[in-house]
């Protein structure tokens, strides 16, 4: 067993912050040095991770390795820092309002971002669970911090805790009829003709369980409690880099399980279908913000889901996503602008908003449009171009035509959500005294909102990294 | 300087929606009507270097290498004629804001409009499958909070229907020019031109999406709840060029990238459009209130535009030109008309109005001028696009097209009736109507002047605008089997 610390060296800064983080609570600091610790950390931890050069692989037997780090994962990586700079600067009010709770907070967070670059170089099922694990532990008490009770954490547990099982379940049979772990091996592995239905239900049962953090059908029914009652910080957490850990697991599974299962696009397609259809459908219907937020990041990741129906679709899915994490921290942080950091509140509470606050109200407008997908806002313009244009590249056959007639469907009722939310901050209200919004937010909120203008403008950069990021997890199991 | 003319066409409406939100309220109109103008000189800018076939002006720029888009521009006879459409009708939308009360900020509103001309613009600029798709889509957002924000009582139900149906039909759009493109292999549009790509299917979905937008009957219905409930200046951008996108749509990008479905599938497009005419005249028959009537004359007019359409011939596809452009400015002055009359009068109902002719009797000459140019009286703008759409149909032959073309004319003939009902209603009836409570503005009369030029100036030169359009539809015409 060869270690590389080399390999490892991003994943040892962010420990040494949180580590640090942790001792530091136990004697009184300021705030700031706290928040110092987290930002460094970061910094230090996506440095790092630009600058280590080659490929780099640690935990090897004799081919194969638990952990590799790509150019690609480790700009993933990169990204992901940035991302959770931009959430700490919007959790700065409330650890200003909850001093006693910071330290906390920054380790959860910190520890769960860890998890999550661990799942970018997962490379068996093991340490992919582990490192999911460790993604998702920290955000059961997170979830609870928010003021609106622990309901959202605690649907957030169960469903997580049986998508677990689910996906234990079928590693352990895959395990079983391979005796392999690695995902290149477990890929490539002969299985006898009369273990092979064993085989699929294992490979089935794996890629299925992964849905859970994607919150993608059959276990998307945590998003809507758990976005509504956790802190909207760590519902902005949730909604993107939860997500991206997500996807990279779900298309390493997924990937390695296609060689198991007779027709893997019909089960993706199952899971697309549902996902886009019972998201956007059940957002119509939705009266409070963040529950009807939720519904739509079930359908948009049906939208992610949909191009990994044909077996070189993982590149638009990636894309997708990159352009939805910015555009989801414009609409969640000029949410949490507007309504405070604990309750989203009613559509009916935004009434008089483009009134009161008109800049706030255009970037959440900007935000929208992008999730719709519609333009000034190209970034989501280009997400759904790629999609279909995935879908349709190569042969179409009916599993393509009826997953991109959901996407078109999709997307008509899913601008019609979003309408209902646009259209609620332009019914005339009340006036109401401004609360002062913290420089901290200003500065998170713009830059997400520079993120997404340049992801619309210059989206290339987006597509080559995606399209690398694809081709590097593909190379994983060939 | 071909770049520098595109990007003046279509930058400078940006600018000046940039310019509006800084403007004094006081003054802005008047801004508003100073840019529109100078945007009308840099569309007819563009005039220069026209030639007979292919790009006036063209820039081609890589945009995003990989989904193989390019920032590809280009104004030929087929697409000027509606960019200056445009330009024209934006001028009257901004001099009939001219001392004119509106709810709310009329910047806003102005800022609005020119973004909207922006979008538009880039639709006929647009000779790449995706750029077009962006800027169809973009249409969507100014045109939806110019109804919502500034529309009648049920502007908000109007709004949204008007949006979900225009969301069908990009989506739709999305999916066709995606398909086509990655059968071709290309995006570009002036290379897709002749064929040799596509199928039935992709061009039935693009003929779907296009179908909602011009409207055909029967996706026709967001049309009168949205041109009623719009403002006035709404109405005009709606009716004047939004409608315009999809038949240029159906020209450009689909029947001219494959002409082969395109004869398929044109017998159908003629049902439905012939269809439309009929219809849409005899529920014009029935309407009581003046905006809607109009609203929904659109509909057979409309159904000319795409009769021209499905008989594909050169002939036919010219009659589709010239009858966009002048549904463009006749309903462009009768929204303006009618909105004139109804904030004089009070009432837009056609039951309580009357006697025009004696209590206005400027407004009922000109009223009248735009009704029988609408009907198509030869001589004005409106006769041309009608009765060449009616010979090309007839020039077709055989059982189905001559059904077609008589339909055609007994839908020619209701739309002559149900004017004619309008005309005596509103302005030969004896007064004991309502009074009107003003007389002409300075602004009324600048945006009305340009457009009954256009109308008798469209009517006496048919050929302005056909000789332009005469070498692209051509072309077009002779890809068709």
């Amino acid at each position: 067993m060869t270690i590389d610390h080399a390999a490892l060296a991003p994943l040892y800064a962010l420990s040494g912050a949180i580590l640090l983080i942790f001792v530091l609570d136990l004697v009184p600091v300021p705030r700031i040095v706290l928040l110092g610790v987290g930002f460094a950390g970061l910094g230090v931890t996506a440095a790092l991770a630009t600058t280590v050069a080659d490929e780099r692989r640690s935990f090897c037997t004799e081919q194969l390795c638990s952990y590799v780090t790509s150019r690609e994962s480790r700009i993933a990586a990169a990204a992901l820092c940035a991302t959770v700079a931009i959430v700490l600067g919007l959790s700065v009010p409330w650890l200003r309002e909850n001093r006693d709770r910071a330290a906390e907070y920054l380790f959860l967070l910190l520890g769960s971002l860890l998890g999550a670059i661990c799942v970018l170089g997962a490379r068996d099922v093991l340490t992919l669970i582990v490192a999911l694990e460790l993604l998702t532990l920290p955000l059961y008490v997170l979830v609870a911090f928010g003021s609106r009770g622990s309901s959202g954490s605690v649907t957030f547990f169960v469903l997580s805790v049986v998508s677990t099982s689910v996906t234990l379940l079928g590693v352990a049979l895959l395990y079983a009829v391979s005796g392999q772990v690695h995902f290149s091996a477990l890929a490539q592995a002969s299985i006898a003709d009369d273990a092979a239905p064993l085989a699929a239900l294992g490979a089935a049962l794996f890629v299925a369980g992964l849905a859970f953090k994607l919150a993608a059908v059959p276990f998307h029914a945590w998003a809507p409690t758990t976005y509504d009652s956790a802190p909207i910080p760590v519902t902005t957490y949730l909604a993107t880099v939860s997500k991206v850990g997500g996807l990279f697991a779900f298309v390493l599974a997924l990937n390695t399980a296609r060689s198991h299962l007779s027709s893997p696009g019909a089960l993706v397609s199952v899971i697309a279908v549902l996902t886009i259809v019972i998201g956007s459908v059940a957002a119509l219907r939705q009266v409070r913000t963040l529950r009807l937020l939720a519904w739509s990041s079930v359908a948009q990741l049906g939208y992610v889901v949909a191009p990994l129906v044909t077996a070189d679709g993982a590149q638009a899915a990636f894309a997708y996503l990159a352009f939805y994490v910015p555009i989801s921290l414009v609409v969640f942080g000029a949410l949490l602008a507007l309504r405070g950091v604990d309750d989203g509140g009613t559509l009916a509470d935004l009434q008089g908003v483009a009134r009161n606050r008109p800049v706030l109200a255009a970037i959440v407008l900007f935000g929208l449009l992008g999730l719709a997908g519609i333009p000034p806002a190209l970034a989501g313009t280009w997400a759904k171009v790629a999609v279909v244009s995935s879908l349709f590249d190569g042969s179409v056959g009916w599993i393509e035509g009826i997953v991109s007639a959901a996407v078109a469907i999709g997307i008509v009722v899913g601008a019609a959500v979003y309408l209902r939310l646009a259209r609620a901050m332009f019914v005339a209200g009340p006036p109401v005294r401004r609360v002062p919004i913290s420089a901290w937010i200003w500065c998170a909120l713009g830059l997400s909102v520079i993120a997404t203008v340049i992801a619309s403008v210059w989206p290339d950069e987006i597509f080559e990294a995606a399209t690398d990021v694809a081709n590097s997890l593909a190379s994983q199991v060939s | 300087m071909s770049a520098l003319l595109l990007s003046a066409a279509l930058g400078l409406p940006i600018l000046a929606a940039i310019l509006m939100l800084f403007v004094p309220v006081r003054q802005a109109p008047w801004w508003g009507l100073g840019a529109a103008i100078i945007i009308l000189a840099a569309s007819c800018a563009l005039l220069a270097g026209r030639e007979h076939f292919g790009m006036w002006h063209e820039v081609n720029v890589r945009w995003v290498s990989n989904l193989g888009v390019n920032w590809h521009l280009g104004v030929d006879g087929l697409s000027w004629p509606l960019i200056g459409l445009t330009a024209l009708l934006v001028v009257g939308c901004a001099a009939y804001l001219l001392d004119r009360p509106v709810q709310r900020d009329v910047r806003q509103l102005l800022a609005l409009i020119f973004v909207l001309q922006f979008a538009l613009v880039g639709v006929f600029l647009a000779l790449d499958t995706i750029v077009f798709f962006v800027f169809f889509e973009l249409t969507l957002p100014p045109m939806y909070a110019i109804i919502a924000g500034w529309g009648g009582a049920k502007r908000t139900y109007a709004a949204r229907k008007f949006a979900l149906y225009t969301l069908v039909g990009s989506a739709l759009l999305l999916l066709g020019v995606v398909l086509l493109s990655i059968d071709a292999g290309t995006t570009n549009l002036v290379t897709l031109q002749g064929g040799g790509h596509g199928s039935l299917a992709v061009f039935a979905i693009l003929a779907v999406a296009f179908a909602v937008k011009s409207p055909l009957w029967p996706l026709h219905t967001w049309l009168p709840d949205a041109h009623t409930e719009a403002p006035t200046v709404g109405s005009v951008l709606l009716a004047g060029v939004l409608l315009k996108l999809g038949t240029y749509g159906f020209i450009r990008v689909g029947v001219g990238t494959m002409p082969d479905a395109a004869a398929d599938a044109s017998p159908v497009i003629g049902i439905f459009a012939v269809g439309a005419i009929v219809i849409g005249a005899l529920i014009c028959l029935a309407q009581t209130e003046l905006k809607r009537l109009i609203a929904y004359s659109s509909v057979g007019h409309m159904g000319f535009v795409l009769l021209g359409i499905a008989a594909g011939t050169t002939a036919g596809l010219q009659a589709a030109v010239i009858a966009n452009v002048a549904h463009g400015f006749i309903t462009g002055l009768l929204f303006v008309l009618v909105g004139i009359i109804k904030e004089r009068y009070g009432t837009g109902e056609l039951a309580q109005l009357g006697g025009i002719r004696f209590s206005a009797p400027r407004l009922a000459a000109i009223f009248g001028l735009a009704t029988i140019a609408s009907f198509g009286l030869p001589g004005l703008a409106g006769f041309w696009g009608e009765a060449f759409a009616i010979v090309a149909t007839v020039q077709r032959g055989g059982g189905l097209w001559m059904t077609l073309a008589s339909c055609a004319a007994i839908g020619a003939a209701l739309t002559v009736a149900y004017f004619l009902r309008v005309l005596r209603q509103v302005i030969a009836r004896p007064a004991d109507a309502v009074q009107p409570t003003s007389g002409w503005s300075f602004g009324e009369v600048i945006a009305v002047v340009p457009l009954v030029l256009g109308v008798l100036v469209l009517g006496l030169w048919p050929n302005g605008v056909l000789s332009l359009s005469l070498g692209p539809v051509t072309q077009i015409a002779e890809a068709l089997p």
